[in-house]
């Protein structure tokens, strides 16, 4: 897990797997819902100004996420994608 | 029999429903577009079935009040239909299994099953149907592909037998059955994904914004003036004129039923937004005057829902709008409610939070014009220049603002941060648009034109009785003193309660000046909704929320007329 970061800080056209959620029940309902739980595959689309939101794909579909939501969601980055 | 359609959001559950009923309502392309559920009936052999369309929720874990309504239903259905997106199945399956353990009869039905060919997705769909246990039908609800073999197979809808696996390994059994029944074939990226990459990165987002919104209102005035010039207005003046004039030489001129049925004759002519009467101003405003609006601003706003471009606004706004204690999904019923301020307070719904809830609809009933006070506006306040209608324009937009900020700062609650699935962009189906305005002029239609004939009735009545002069006293200090307004416009406003647009034509023959025509449209549009928003503003949010949201209203209304009265320069 050396290289785990959360999902704000991740740079723009990377991919990783969720590693972990920071909080609890109702909070990892809500995001297990949609896809979003530990082992899921994301790529990071885009992210808006001033702390908006960020835009994911995962399980096949585009999910916009606050921006102290997607804080709290941790993501070893895919290694080979290093040279960019 | 009840059968129930259950779904995730925007998968086109709505658009079954209406296959099978012949029922139309409204569908859109984001999330929630259905609030609360939809009953109607449908042949199955030879009996009838009811049938539910349920709002769409992603798990049966409700995180707000359009989920909690779909759960709540769940124990009245005899048979799920379970609609899933088949351009997104992974997304669908959650729901599935977690419809398979409640142990009903069930289909699964892959919808949007033409998109897939376009995008390269192969479902083996007897596979499919094997692992879930239930049979697996395709459909394209849009153009009614599959429909007709739904509806053959739901009476011999199977309860799942199979041993399902508990929450936790639900994603791990999710994968399993993806990588058995799916296959997607890697290609470029079309021109419509490079479109949706684009609008929502930070420029692209602004710059589609700007244009999106720039379009939509220019082709919104031209297509409702153009209405107004080219049909409406030669129609009442040459065609339907006439014919009045003879009922009014008829009845003799003057007199009671003339007063009530053609009005006032000015310079011995019949004048469609002064004259008042129930033949001459009470159709000529909701049909000659709003309702060309009404249609254009309708046409666009269907085409901006079915193309999926809203839920983007939304996330490009997500971060203003949390200035004013809201997440950018409000920008969806602050839209609806500029055509009218009912279905947008309805659509608040779509929202978590009580505070959000009440923010939203009292900003949209304060701030927030709709399309009788955009006629009139434009009909009224346009005719003295371009400029007071950007007063107009701006003052409300400020107020919007500015309020947002104070019950941001006032309001106890949280907001909560925005969480939602972006759809793809969808190329607007020309029938379902032009099939959705019908309904939403219809209803329009239906519910305008009643209320307008009974507000000029009473205005008619009250005044041959001498009521309004009492009114007008009790309220003259503040309107007259404050806010600079003659007492006749006193009248105008309280009777904005019944319908906005019957103050048009009490407004209009009062001479007003620039400066007061302009507070008289603010306060209207400010100090209290019409009554069908009141009611359901008084259902949605409950007494206690509606009398501070009434609070609000009337004295911002009051702060915000005194200062244009004082500070105009």
């Amino acid at each position: 897990m050396k290289n785990e970061i959360n999902l704000a800080r991740m740079e723009k056209g990377r991919t990783g797997v969720i590693s972990s959620i920071i909080g609890g029940g109702k909070f990892l309902l809500k995001l297990e819902s949609m896809g979003i739980s530990p082992g899921s595959k994301v790529k990071k689309i885009s992210s808006l100004f001033h702390r908006g939101p960020i835009v994911i794909h995962v399980r096949g579909m585009e999910v916009a996420i606050g921006y102290r939501m997607a804080r709290r969601i941790l993501i070893n980055p895919n290694p080979s994608e290093r040279s960019l | 029999m009840k059968v129930l359609l259950i779904g995730n959001p925007n998968v086109g559950k709505s658009v079954i429903f209406t296959r099978l009923t012949g029922i139309q309502v409204v569908a859109s392309n984001y999330p929630g577009s259905t609030i609360t559920f939809k009953k109607g009936f449908f042949k199955l052999g030879d009996q009838k079935a009811e049938i539910i369309d349920v709002p769409g929720t992603y798990s049966l874990n409700p995180t707000n009040e359009a989920e909690e309504v779909a759960v709540n239903m769940l124990d009245e259905g005899d048979i799920f239909i379970c609609v899933i997106d088949a351009t997104r199945l992974e997304r669908s399956l959650p729901l599935t299994l977690q419809l398979l353990r409640r142990r009903k009869p069930m289909i699964v039905v892959l919808n949007i099953w033409d998109e897939t060919q376009h995008k390269g997705i192969h479902i083996n769909v007897e596979r499919l149907s094997e692992l879930l246990g239930v049979p697996v039908i395709t459909t394209s609800a849009v153009t009614g592909e599959g429909i007709r073999k739904l509806v053959e197979i739901i009476p011999k809808a199977p309860v799942p037998q199979r041993q399902e696996l508990g929450e936790s390994q639900q994603w791990q059994k999710i994968g399993e059955i993806v990588n058995q029944v799916q296959n997607v074939i890697h290609r470029h990226h079309t021109f419509m994904e490079k479109l949706q990459d684009f609008s929502i990165k930070p420029s692209g987002g602004i710059i589609t914004a700007v244009i999106m919104l720039s379009i939509s209102f220019c082709v919104i005035r031209f297509i409702g003036e153009g209405l107004i010039g080219s049909v409406f207005e030669p129609v009442f003046e040459k065609e339907y004129k006439p014919l009045l004039l003879i009922v009014s030489r008829y009845l003799g001129g003057k007199g009671l039923l003339h007063e009530i049925l053609i009005g006032n004759l000015i310079n011995g002519d019949i004048d469609f937004v002064q004259s008042f009467g129930l033949l001459s101003t009470g159709l000529f405003v909701p049909i000659g005057m709003v309702f060309p609006y009404v249609l254009s601003f309708y046409f666009i706003l269907g085409i901006l829902e079915d193309s999926g471009y809203l839920p983007r606004l939304a996330i490009l706004l997500d971060h203003f709008m949390h200035r004013i204690g809201l997440h950018g999904y409000a920008i969806i019923p602050t839209i609806l409610g500029i055509g009218c301020n009912v279905p947008g307070i309805m659509a608040s719904r779509i929202l978590e939070s009580r505070r959000e809830r009440f923010i939203t609809c009292t900003l949209i009933s304060i701030g927030i014009p709709c399309a009788s006070l955009h006629a009139m506006i434009f009909g009224l306040v346009g005719e003295r220049g371009i400029k007071y209608v950007v007063v107009v324009y701006c003052v409300l937009f400020l107020v919007w603002i500015f309020l947002g900020l104070i019950m941001n700062l006032t309001t106890r609650g949280f907001t909560p941060e925005l969480f939602i699935e972006i759809p793809p962009y969808r190329i607007p189906v020309f029938t379902a648009i032009i099939k959705k305005l019908w309904m939403r002029m219809k209803s329009f239609l239906k519910e305008a034109i009643p209320i307008v004939l009974m507000g000029v009735f009473f205005v008619n009545l009250f005044y041959s009785l001498g009521v309004f002069q009492y009114i007008a006293n009790f309220f003259a200090p503040v309107i007259n003193g404050l806010m600079g307004l003659p007492d006749e416009a006193i009248i105008a406003l309280v009777i904005g309660f019944l319908r906005k647009d019957v103050a048009i034509g009490m407004l209009a023959p009062l001479n007003l000046t620039n400066q007061q025509l302009v507070i008289g449209c603010v306060v209207l549009a400010m100090f209290f909704p019409c009554i069908a928003t009141f009611v359901v503003m008084l259902r949605e949010l409950g007494w206690k929320d509606m009398l501070k949201a009434s609070v609000i209203m009337l004295v911002s209304s009051v702060i915000v007329g005194t200062a244009i009265n004082f500070f105009w320069p």
